[in-house]
């Protein structure tokens, strides 16, 4: 069975479960009308048109809208966000998500749109313990754990009210952030700037690099 | 891979068993106790195991040739066809009460009736300087995640086991030279990939050497083997075994052996009633997906009459 077929599989069955309306705000170069635009928009689209008109995806032409790219400090083509209702960015994209990455993203929306987080009461019961702070995940699609890692950073951004912010880098798509890292090893996790956490972290671990030492445990 | 939400997850009520991984173990234990209707849920760290990142399985009966994640698919849609419900979380402990485990991770608390322990293993590491310093930056333990960096590189395996040759088979498609460096006088790869490995030209064997150390600057240059010799190389794939994860099951005193893995019977029971094991982590003299499996799947047959004899109602 085709891989493509089973996440489009996913996509018609699990979006239909979006409950709540959820906007995705994609910033992306039209004036390009490059290959890069049609076929970010042509994956979004699929979710969209699979949500039961829930999810609305904003498209917001690179130039037309200074305030909101100074705001969220756009300088990538394409770049998808997920935002609160308090304008607090919660995880960035820098490329549609496809392949493996497709069950995290839906997972995102679904949360976002109000499913169950299973990490949110460990999250808030440390939040005051937790900076504010900004992960880096960095993948590719052919990395077995990648999602996994995209779906917990994800859950905890979605979990803390605006005090985690993720962002999602396809390093195949985004080469020269790749090299800036000296990245030959994903997933690839940056976490404010600390040293690299290499490979598959577990919540636990990632929750101790968020917040050290006396953790409240439920 | 897991679940895309919590449907259908209780998490306040006592389950018949509660299986600990998410390799092919733990999934072949969730599938058979599903189908006895035991109420069961899976807790691993990582989806797939060790197996989604081998590149080819060409040894799981029934299937010619996969890919790990390939693999790994097709458990989860069977797992997903059960409804079988999947949380990534780790437990740090485990404790009896009166009939029945506390599980307690930093998240959440579970109850149940039984345990699968099936936590698999982690990859050895050599314990050299620049081990550490390198991870990611041309160290790695995972040739399908980290191969697509080294297009056109040379690059290193270091082991001479069966997984050692197939990361070096896989490296070979993309990369411009693999070196198997191997302490012993011949690798120990099953007769099939041995063969491969020989007919590649792209790979080389570099035998009875060990490297002691691995330098560079911001990432991997060269290696150095125990004759002092020092080695250009990109990168340096460690493939030298695994150490079980049975730490947890210690705790509750589960007898292990001296490797760390977990005594089991054929019954896949643990000295501890209840408790059951299989899989990586267990004491099997020869470990592949097919057995982890037959091992899960015998578990759940005994702790499916375990709990049976509790007189829990269905």
């Amino acid at each position: 069975m085709p891989a493509s077929y089973i996440f489009k599989k996913m996509i018609r069955d699990e979006m239909k479960k979006l409950s709540k309306p959820v906007k995705l705000h994609v910033f992306i170069d039209k004036n390009k009308k490059s290959q890069n635009y049609e076929y970010t928009m042509s994956i979004l689209k699929i979710y969209e048109e699979n949500s039961n008109e829930m999810l609305t995806i904003v498209e917001l032409p690179i130039g037309k809208n200074p305030d909101l790219e100074k705001r969220y400090n756009i300088e990538r083509d394409p770049t998808v966000l997920l935002i609160d209702n308090e304008g607090n960015e919660l995880i960035r994209y820098l490329s549609a998500p496809q392949g493996s990455e497709t069950q995290p993203f839906i997972q995102a929306l679904l949360i976002f749109g109000g499913a169950l987080n299973y990490y949110e009461p460990a999250i808030k019961k440390n939040l005051n313990k937790i900076v504010p702070s900004t992960i880096k995940v960095m993948i590719t699609n052919s990395c077995a754990y990648c999602p996994q890692m995209v779906s917990l950073t994800s859950q905890f951004a979605l979990a803390a009210g605006g005090k985690i912010r993720v962002e999602i880098i396809d390093i195949m798509e985004n080469p020269d952030i790749g090299k800036l890292y000296n990245t030959s090893s994903v997933p690839y996790t940056i976490i404010n700037k600390k040293e690299p956490l290499i490979g598959c972290y577990g919540p636990n671990e990632l929750l101790e690099e968020l917040i050290g030492e006396n953790m409240v445990i439920l | 891979m897991f679940n895309i939400d919590m449907e259908g997850i209780d998490l306040e009520k006592t389950y018949d068993l509660i299986v600990l991984g998410g390799g092919p173990t733990a999934i072949g234990c969730a599938i058979y106790a599903a189908r006895f209707a035991m109420d069961i849920l899976i807790v691993g760290k990582t989806f797939g195991g060790l197996i989604a990142t081998t590149h080819l399985v060409e040894n799981y009966p029934a299937i010619t040739s996969i890919s790990g994640q390939g693999l790994m698919d097709m458990f989860r849609d069977h797992m997903d066809s059960l409804k079988i419900p999947y949380i990534s979380d780790e437990i740090r402990k485990i404790e009896r009460v009166e009939d029945h485990f506390k599980l307690h991770s930093f998240f959440q608390n579970f109850k149940t009736y039984s345990i699968c322990l099936a936590t698999g293993s982690d990859r050895k590491k050599l314990g050299i300087p620049g081990e550490e310093e390198f991870a990611g930056r041309g160290v790695s333990y995972c040739a399908t995640c980290d191969g697509p960096f080294y297009k056109d590189k040379n690059v290193c395996v270091i082991g001479g086991s069966d997984s050692a040759a197939k990361e070096a088979l896989f490296l070979a498609q993309s990369v411009k030279k693999v070196y198997i460096i191997y302490r012993g006088e011949e690798i120990r790869a099953e007769p099939i990939n041995k063969k491969r490995v020989y007919e590649n030209d792209k790979i080389e064997i570099i035998y009875e050497t060990q490297i002691v150390e691995i330098k560079g600057e911001g990432t991997v240059k060269s290696v150095v083997f125990d004759n002092g010799k020092e080695f250009e190389i990109d990168g340096v794939f460690i493939e030298i075994g695994s150490i079980p994860n049975s730490d947890l099951a210690k705790g509750i005193g589960v007898e292990t052996n001296e490797k760390g893995e977990i005594k089991i019977n054929r019954t896949s029971e643990t000295n501890v009633p209840g408790i059951f094991a299989a899989g990586d982590v267990a004491d099997a003299p020869f470990k592949q997906a097919i057995t982890g499996v037959s091992e899960g799947v015998i578990a759940a047959y005994s702790a499916f009459d375990y709990v049976k004899e509790m007189n829990i109602e269905y």
